[in-house]
């Protein structure tokens, strides 16, 4: 599982590379995205890319089972995706005024 | 006293949000500063519960440290926090001047920036940190749209563009990290440091030097950072100057030593890089014919100084680089409240313009001549002090050569301050002039940035012995024992 994951994560970041690489700000703006994509499917493949439960105690018991996955990764991807779209819509809203002023302009 | 770093970041949010839904000037006004004073009043609190090395920790949700967000408050956390208090109270002063026209959402927005600075100052794990970098920057953009006319939009754009970038590789970073050493916590990190093989320590060294570089705007990439300048108002430059920059200094000084050792080559090429920062950034300083591009421009060489005395590791030069981050952040945006001054009297920043010519009052001259010598680093003022701190340091390091080439470009510095000095217009002035009009509120903004540089002038030594402490403390013992009675 950890090769395939690893050639989605150098896909993602070599498309999104090829994206912000362009002139056209609204497909940089896709690039930052597809990195956002790729650092996140990195920071799962940090737990080894295996399938694993998850984390969560049963029921009577002190720890979780041993089949369970890393938690915290999955607590970071959760925030940075909510950050990278906020972000990613502050960039938006900023390009979309900066052609609306430039078409107006002309 | 686990509820004072938490304090610290929940005053200016809290105030922030209150700021920003009350629709009245006057009071969003009261409420910045309030927390300004706050926060102020709260960081000298934290400056003397954090003497002689002592240092608070505050982990919520009753998680063990690693595994709950974290908070750090130690001497330079401290010491930051009191500057943008200070920052908060003289940039709402130079925005309530109107020295160039200002919108009421102005304090809200000042005030989540505050917040976010302060979260990145106290954030003690590396995910934390990638989260206050993010909404720094966020309420940065918020503060520069503000104002922002015709095409100055454009002009944000590169900025953006290069925090969104620094962003991910600062994450990717981080996620590497996490995949070495299995925890995101600082301190936990820098113990486990030593497992990790010397390939992937550089691997990691170029990720975070590379976004922090971008953040920090090191010469090759920080060239929206004029852009940037160009682009803001005179209390919108202050703050960007004085926090977000510093922000991004913090994050150096708290991962660099704590990640990286001396036994790679990272804190040599640190030294280049900062070495090239700080000559082609006062080239570049001195080459612009305005006022805002100067200082601009200047801010990039300034990283350059800063950088030196972190990448020397040692306790000396360290200290000098946290002088010279709160002499920079409180003279810099001094100078940006001087240019803003002029520009508005005169109607441009250009030097050398011949339009309208007006005196400038005592006040503005007094306080741009002191500021200007301050930053150019002559004897009794603070820029001195601060780069006679490095370079004492750095002579004590394989590394002295960079720390005598860093005294000759002091002289560039002065260069490009004289030019800002002989080519504004008004600074020689004829009776018959009629005197440029600086209201309450603008001369008060003036004068709080003359008492830090006065109180370095007449304490220099006490600023140095705390900056030491502070210096030993960010890096570690893994620098400051082997020291042999640091010479204070």
């Amino acid at each position: 599982m950890a090769l395939p994951l690893a050639l989605l994560v150098a896909a993602l970041y070599a498309g999104g590379l090829y994206l912000l690489l362009g002139r056209s700000l609204v497909r940089k703006i896709f690039g930052l995205a597809l990195w956002g994509h790729a650092v996140n499917l990195l920071a799962l493949t940090t737990t080894g890319g295996r399938v694993a439960a998850a984390a969560i105690v049963p029921v009577g018991a002190e720890t979780p089972p041993a089949t369970s996955g890393d938690p915290l990764p999955q607590a970071l991807v959760l925030t940075a995706i909510v950050i990278g779209f906020a972000l990613q819509t502050v960039a938006l809203s900023l390009v979309h005024r900066a052609l609306r002023r430039r078409r107006s302009s002309t | 006293m686990t509820w004072l770093p938490a304090l610290l970041l929940l005053v200016p949010l809290v105030g922030g949000g209150l700021a920003l839904c009350v629709a009245n000037h006057g009071a969003s006004r009261w409420i910045s500063r309030a927390v300004a004073v706050a926060l102020m009043t709260l960081g000298a609190v934290a400056l003397g519960a954090t003497t002689d090395g002592a240092m608070l920790e505050t982990t919520f949700g009753a998680w063990s440290a690693g595994l709950g967000i974290s908070l750090r408050l130690d001497a330079l956390a401290a010491g930051l926090v009191v500057l943008s208090g200070f920052m908060l109270l003289t940039a709402g002063f130079a925005a309530d001047a109107r020295v160039v026209g200002t919108r009421p959402a102005f304090h809200g927005r000042a005030l989540l920036l505050t917040a976010s600075v302060c979260g990145v100052f106290l954030a003690a794990d590396l995910f934390n940190l990638y989260v206050w970098f993010e909404l720094a920057l966020a309420s940065t953009v918020a503060l520069l749209t503000l104002d922002a006319r015709r095409g100055q939009v454009r002009a944000l754009l590169p900025y953006v563009f290069a925090s969104l970038l620094a962003s991910v590789v600062l994450l990717t970073g981080i996620v590497l990290t996490y995949a070495q050493v299995g925890s995101l916590h600082l301190q936990t990190i820098a113990a486990r440091m030593e497992l990790v093989g010397e390939d992937m320590q550089l691997v990691l060294a170029g990720m975070f030097g590379l976004a922090l570089a971008i953040k920090a705007a090191i010469v090759p990439l920080g060239l929206w950072l004029p852009l940037a300048y160009s682009a803001a108002t005179t209390p919108v430059a202050m703050l960007l100057s004085a926090l977000s920059g510093k922000a991004a200094l913090s994050a150096w000084f708290r991962m660099w030593p704590t990640l990286f050792g001396p036994e790679t080559v990272a804190p040599y090429v640190l030294a280049t890089i900062a070495m090239v920062t700080l000559v082609v950034g006062v080239l570049l300083a001195v080459a612009q014919r305005r006022t805002r591009r100067i200082l601009g421009f200047h801010s990039s060489s300034q990283m350059g100084y800063m950088l030196l005395g972190l990448a020397f590791l040692h306790p000396v030069a360290m200290a000098g680089a946290l002088v010279f981050v709160f002499h920079h952040a409180i003279v810099k945006s001094g100078l940006f409240l001087c240019a803003g001054f002029i520009r508005g009297g005169i109607g441009t920043d250009r030097l050398s313009a011949s339009s309208t010519p007006v005196a400038l009052p005592w006040v503005l001259r007094g306080t741009l001549l002191l500021l200007a010598l301050s930053l150019a680093g002559i004897p009794p003022f603070s820029g001195f002090l601060a780069k006679l701190t490095i370079v004492r340091g750095g002579l004590e390091t394989p590394m002295a050569a960079l720390a005598v080439v860093a005294v000759f470009v002091g002289v560039l510095t002065l260069l490009s301050m004289l030019k800002i000095w002989q080519g504004t217009p008004g600074v020689r002035s004829r009776p018959d002039e009629p005197t440029l009009e600086i209201c309450g509120k603008g001369r008060a903004a003036l004068l709080l940035h003359l008492a830090p540089a006065v109180f370095a002038i007449l304490f220099g030594e006490v600023i140095v012995s705390w900056s030491i402490d502070a210096a030993e403390q960010v890096l570690g013992p893994r620098y400051t024992s082997p020291m042999i009675g640091v010479n204070r």
